[in-house]
């Protein structure tokens, strides 16, 4: 059999398959009942509470901005991840924030915490022009949260503190709150006047990172800190090295900074514990290979 | 007279938009069956559906040719899936309801080790495999959904096809 027979045949083969495939689905979509956005999410909710409670030893990175009203030590976390006052201020949540939109007269500025999201279905920036994928930045109850639990924080962008990451747990200081409706569906956007909290994310590179056409992707969908592996095994996460660095070699200085190492953070992300030698791959700190360790720039955040 | 004010009153004539709302769930089965095939998850599939339409309805207003409303929708699912498998590959750990593709009618165990050697390919061939042989997207239509150009999806097409032939060619 030819080459071309061949393919055809595996063609053929594929298309019946599919084909099946395709049936079942027309048999089988009209009896599926689609769970409720806060049932599906469950799952996810509680593994990543999970990790959000093992990160909570993290919170030394978690900077607070000048507009923070207290020490770190004042954040006291709820049970979703995010804390529930700083600083003995109250942070709210959207319910919370919904019936306070519905209230009228003035109102003093306060905290709202959630989980900052991109809201685009473009990945790659190859496409990105702004008509094309607008995006915008919503803040959720949860990561995967539905349309109808979140709020846009729209200036959130325009902060000076601001991350450009997709997904980190955060407290913004709202000065107001803006209730529109289009097409009957109620929407509050909240005017945002300080970034106070928020703790960065870690995480595994997209795998469509070096796919696209230029080879580049919305980096707001790259974690803060890309874990690392190696140890003995070679697949245990031995520590996270920050995005930027990763993405933008260049700010590590040098004539050659895509030969630089890159340095690898441990648990609470402030802490190194080696580097990411090109080449070489992970190196624990005190290894003959490493003779010094690089500046600290774990809290580097900014983008 | 008075019947024609009658029918100047009557005639409401359904936007693009509200065309486009009512079909939506017509493709659902296609979309259903495409997400089997890229997140490989019972669970995870019929939420991605259900975020597809979540976010078409949110959006339904950008799309500025409602005949191109499959093509649309396949290509939210796609992103979507990509973002679900960061968010799963994000956490340590979760216990999936794994799929298993059925079998054609007719065909039971005959092409099993297709089955497996579709299941086997990374994720973004396999989910080019499903765009273009499943959902019938074209080529560019398939390199659209995933962000990426003609010549890649091409590739990865061949690419996959190969695969697949080496399960009749040892």
């Amino acid at each position: 059999m030819s080459d071309r027979e061949s393919q055809e045949a595996v063609e053929t083969r594929l298309r019946s398959l599919l084909a099946g495939e395709l049936q079942r689905a027309e048999r089988e979509y009209p009896n599926i009942t689609f769970r409720k956005p806060q049932d599906r999410a469950g799952l996810s909710v509680v593994t990543f509470a999970t990790l959000a409670a093992c990160l909570v030893a993290a919170l030394v990175l978690l900077r607070p901005s000048s507009g923070v009203p207290g020490a770190a030590d004042a954040i006291v976390v709820g049970p979703d991840g995010l804390p529930s006052s700083i600083g003995g201020e109250t942070v709210l949540r959207r319910p919370e924030m919904e019936i306070r939109a519905a209230q009228t007269g003035e109102q003093a500025p306060f905290l709202a915490g959630g989980y900052l999201v991109l809201d685009t279905v473009c990945a790659s920036v190859t496409e990105g022009s702004a008509d094309v994928c607008p995006e915008s930045w919503i803040l959720a109850d949860e990561l995967n949260a539905s349309p109808d639990q979140s709020i846009d924080v729209a200036e959130a962008s325009q902060l000076k503190s601001f991350v450009r990451t997709s997904g980190a747990p955060t407290v913004f200081r709202v000065t107001s709150l803006d209730v529109t409706s289009r097409h009957g569906v109620r929407r509050i956007t909240a005017v945002v006047e300080a970034l106070v909290w928020r703790r960065p994310t870690v995480g595994t590179m997209p795998d469509y990172v070096g796919q696209t056409k230029t080879g580049t992707v919305n980096e707001a969908f790259v974690p803060d800190f890309i874990s690392v592996v190696g140890g003995p095994s070679g697949n245990s996460i031995v520590g996270y090295a920050p995005k930027l660095l990763l993405l933008h070699p260049r700010l590590l200085g040098g004539s050659r900074p895509q030969e630089a190492p890159v340095p690898v953070y441990g648990p609470d992300l402030t802490t190194q514990v080696g580097v990411l030698m090109p080449g070489s791959g992970f190196i624990p700190l005190g290894s003959s290979l490493v003779s010094s360790a690089p500046a600290s720039v774990g809290a580097s955040l900014q983008p | 007279m008075e019947s024609g004010r009658a029918v100047g009153i009557g005639v409401v004539r359904p936007t693009p938009r509200d065309v486009a709302v009512a079909s939506l769930h017509e493709h659902g089965p296609v979309l259903l069956a495409a997400a089997r095939m890229m997140v490989l998850d019972e669970d995870e599939a019929q939420d991605l559906v259900q975020e597809t339409f979540e976010i078409a309805l949110r959006r339904i207003d950008t799309l500025r040719e409602p005949r191109a409303l499959r093509s649309w929708l396949l290509r939210i699912e796609t992103r979507q899936a990509f973002r679900v498998a960061r968010r799963v590959r994000r956490l340590v750990r979760m216990e999936g309801n794994t799929l298993e593709l059925a079998a054609p009618d007719g065909g039971i165990g005959q092409d099993s080790e297709l089955r497996e050697a579709l299941m086997a390919l990374p994720a973004r061939t396999r989910a080019a495999v499903a765009l273009h042989y499943l959902a019938e997207l074209t080529v560019r239509e398939t390199a659209a959904a995933l962000g990426v150009s003609d010549n890649t999806i091409k590739t990865q097409l061949k690419t996959g096809l190969m695969r697949l032939r080496e399960v009749f060619e040892p």
